[in-house]
């Protein structure tokens, strides 16, 4: 059972963890957890982003409207400050809003910087030394994080990012006995539970683990944040099953690291030049199409789905030259814009049971 | 061999006899009640000049596609012939071209909700259809995300198309003062980026060539600041319009002797006015600034209807861009200035220096209001500007309109709409 997001962090600050609302993006969560910080990101709040209109004009995507949305309404001392990583050009906006020109300001803001593509030996440096800069600031925050304890923390993170790996692989064999829908609660979990709670759920599941009975057609899931709970009802409806993913908000940020270092910042950015490629850091667009062929391959699927925020630039520039890619190599594509804030109507529901007919 | 007589026969021939034809032949049909300078002719042959002997640069110069707020200063002593999309894309945007250019890319799956100058780039790709004639292909693609993140997810797609290198200067966005770990990050790369170089123009770098380059890029800049300038004089001796489209220079040309000496010419003609007390309009009612890019399709009708209400747009944060960060230009420590002047520019900075840059311009340049650009295509830009025109409102008494619309894509701008707004803003401060 996953426990649910406001009443988990209320008992983590009764337990004395700070809390940190982050906005989507690359972080290291390791240093905030090393500073006993427990960091929830703010993907998807179900929150009236009536007031997010008032601020931002409506060609801003849903994910940046809901989070102005959630932060303008938050109930006082829920969280104790906000991190913004350097994601795209509207995240950036918001960050700098928020903190220079928004009333929310009374709460601490905190910016991460993370070096963008293509990559260099001048980024790998960099990258060592904003991480130290973000523990220096989360130092004059009032919290502090040792070397060890940031070492603790990778090895946590090693496990859960391991659990997930599992996870789809189970998927993959159908052996995960769920819908879509209990699927995504763990996934989301990924956003707020501390590692050894993800690594808790993880361990229910696994007594309950038997073959899936109810087999209707993979799906491998792509986008910044193709989690809306309406796409996922949909597929639970339509008898299709997620069996491997490609999102900002989870696959994107594992690491598939072949060096390993004892300093923690190195390990960090060994980690974080190992993920895979993503539009948000500037990499290649051919090694991104080759890495959702081999995934696709690998996760034995004949469909991506792309779900993509509508007004998401990064994604967007990506996806004719992907779809392209992809159809070239036989995989079928199904590309769906979503507008977190306007829900999804019956006309996704046909366009989706056309594209699951073809798989 | 051939390629190289014909490239130097047109530089050193042909395009002098062009320029000289430009500049004595009648302009085109001048703005309703307008002024025109006579320094215009002179800047149609240059960027005529421009895009011809691009045509022919391929295969005898290293032919660069580079980003407007990239450093091209580095790419000078390379010798690249050096190509602007996000300049290309506005002139075909001012020759109504925009939005059909915008379809082909949407036709190829594109969405519509992309920036129109990476649309109009990508149309042109798969059309070839250009006011230009024709574009010549890249060898390379030099792209800094100091003004959006949009041109790295653009020149990613250019890169795939093309197969051939990007180069990224990567400018850690500014929420607060320029950090020590950024500045360091970026004189890094520049060392990088000039090893690069070295490799794909097969030249060999030299310190001396950079330092004259940036000695002509400061001094270009600081005229182009001048120029800005005389527009404080009341009454300007132009609008804002004239201002944007003697752009090109600053943006394409930067570092190059013919910028310079172009801007030499606008300078005097503008000082000439100023001395003559010349405004283009007949009386100058109300003085304005411009906040965003230029909205090029609709320059003539914006400007005929300021005319109109004796309005003027005499600033712009916009134009302002090219000469903001020149006091950060010092040839004497290369590296460093370059990384400075190129990554605190007004989209690389954060909101709160934003406000207090209109203030201070508003301060300037004796406005009495502010008109704010909403720009479709361009969310750094435009993403903050209501709580900005509502502390310069609440704050600082200075009114401000907000106007939707996009800067190259004229599907996405409200005639109608935007005239009725602007004439009731207008009204208000008299």
């Amino acid at each position: 059972m996953i426990p649910q997001r406001i009443p988990y962090l209320l008992r983590k600050k009764e337990e004395g963890w700070k809390v940190f609302g982050i906005l989507p993006g690359y972080y290291p969560k390791e240093i905030l957890l090393g500073a006993e910080i427990l960091p929830v990101e703010i993907w998807d709040p179900r929150v009236d982003t009536a007031f997010a209109y008032r601020h931002l004009q409506h060609t801003v995507c849903g994910i940046v409207k809901r989070a102005i949305s959630f932060l303008m309404a938050l109930p006082k001392g829920l969280i104790d400050g906000i991190l913004v990583p350097h994601t795209c050009d509207s995240l950036q906006n918001l960050g700098t809003l928020i903190k220079d020109l928004l009333p929310v300001t009374s709460l601490p803001c905190i910016f991460f910087y993370p070096p963008k593509g293509p990559y260099r030996k001048s980024s790998f440096e960099y990258l060592k030394r904003v991480l130290k800069v973000l523990q220096r600031d989360l130092e004059a925050f009032g919290t502090q994080a040792e070397g060890s304890e940031i070492t603790r923390w990778l090895n946590e993170m090693a496990k859960v990012y391991q659990a997930y790996r599992k996870l789809f692989e189970l998927l993959t064999r159908d052996l995960f006995p769920s819908k879509n829908r209990a699927l995504l609660d763990l996934i989301k979990g990924f956003g707020y539970l501390l590692p050894n709670d993800i690594l808790e759920a993880f361990g229910e599941i696994s007594k309950e683990m038997s073959p899936n009975k109810d087999l209707g057609p993979k799906v491998f899931i792509s986008g910044i944040y193709p989690y809306e709970v309406e796409l996922i009802e949909m597929l639970d409806l339509l008898k299709a099953r997620i069996v491997a993913e490609d999102s900002l908000f989870l696959t994107r940020r594992f690491p598939n690291r072949t060096e390993t270092s004892e300093d923690p910042y190195e390990e960090l950015a060994y980690r974080y030049f190992s993920t895979p490629p993503c539009p948000t850091r500037g990499l290649d667009l051919g090694e991104r199409a080759d890495y959702l062929i081999q995934r696709a391959r690998s996760a034995d699927v004949k469909g991506v789905l792309f779900g993509t925020v509508k007004f998401c630039e990064p994604e967007s520039f990506d996806l004719p030259t992907l779809i392209s890619v992809l159809n070239r190599e036989g995989l079928n594509t199904l590309h769906l814009e979503m507008e977190p804030t306007k829900g999804m109507d019956m006309a996704y529901l046909t366009r989706l049971e056309a594209f699951l007919e073809t798989l | 061999m051939f390629g190289q007589v014909r490239y130097w026969a047109l530089k050193e021939l042909f395009i002098p006899l062009l320029r000289t034809y430009e500049a004595k032949r009648r302009g085109s049909r001048p703005r309703k009640g307008s002024l025109p300078l006579s320094s215009n002719r002179v800047l149609k042959g240059l960027i005529m000049s421009h895009y011809y002997l691009g045509r022919y640069a391929k295969g005898v110069l290293p032919v660069a596609w580079v980003t407007s707020g990239a450093p091209v200063e580095l790419l000078r002593p390379f010798g690249f012939y050096t190509i602007y999309p996000e300049n290309h894309s506005a002139l075909c945007a001012a020759q109504k071209m925009g939005g059909g250019l915008c379809l082909v890319a949407e036709e190829r799956g594109y969405s519509k909700d992309l920036c129109s100058y990476a649309k109009i780039d990508l149309g042109v790709f798969f059309s070839g259809r250009t006011p230009v004639g024709r574009l010549p292909k890249p060898d390379l693609l030099f792209a800094s995300n100091n003004i959006c993140g949009t041109v790295l997810y653009w020149y990613r797609v250019l890169s795939k198309e093309y197969s051939i290198p990007l180069i990224v200067f990567d400018t850690p966005f500014n929420y607060g003062p320029l950090r020590q770990e950024d500045l360091d990050y970026m004189l890094d790369q520049i060392e990088e980026i000039i090893e690069k170089l070295q490799r794909i123009s097969k030249r060999e770098f030299r310190m001396e060539r950079l330092i004259k380059t940036m000695r002509l890029s400061k001094a270009t800049c600081e005229l182009w600041q001048e120029i800005l300038n005389t527009m404080k004089q009341i009454p300007a001796p132009a609008t804002i319009f004239d201002i944007f489209s003697h752009m090109l220079p600053i943006v394409s040309l930067r570092g190059l002797r013919s910028a310079h000496s172009y801007y030499q010419v606008l300078y005097w003609e503008l000082l000439q006015r100023v001395r003559d007390k010349v405004s283009p309009l007949s009386e100058e009612r109300i003085r304005l600034l411009w906040d965003n890019i230029a909205i090029w399709y609709k320059m003539r009708d914006l400007s005929e209807l300021m005319m109109r209400h004796k309005a003027n747009l005499v600033g712009a944060t916009y134009t302002n861009a090219w000469a903001e960060t020149i006091v950060h230009m010092d040839p004497t420590r290369p590296f460093e200035s370059l990384a400075k002047a190129y990554s605190l520019v007004i989209l690389n900075n954060n909101l709160y220096h934003r406000l207090e840059l209109i203030r201070k311009l508003a301060t300037e340049f004796k406005v009495n209001g502010v008109i704010m650009h909403s720009a479709r295509s361009c969310k750094p830009y435009s993403l903050g500007q209501y709580d900005i025109k509502r502390i310069l409102q609440e704050r600082y008494n200075l009114p401000c309109l907000i106007l939707e619309g996009d800067i190259a894509d004229e599907r996405y701008y409200s005639d109608e709409g935007n005239k009725t707004r602007i004439e009731a803003f207008l009204e208000s401060l008299i």
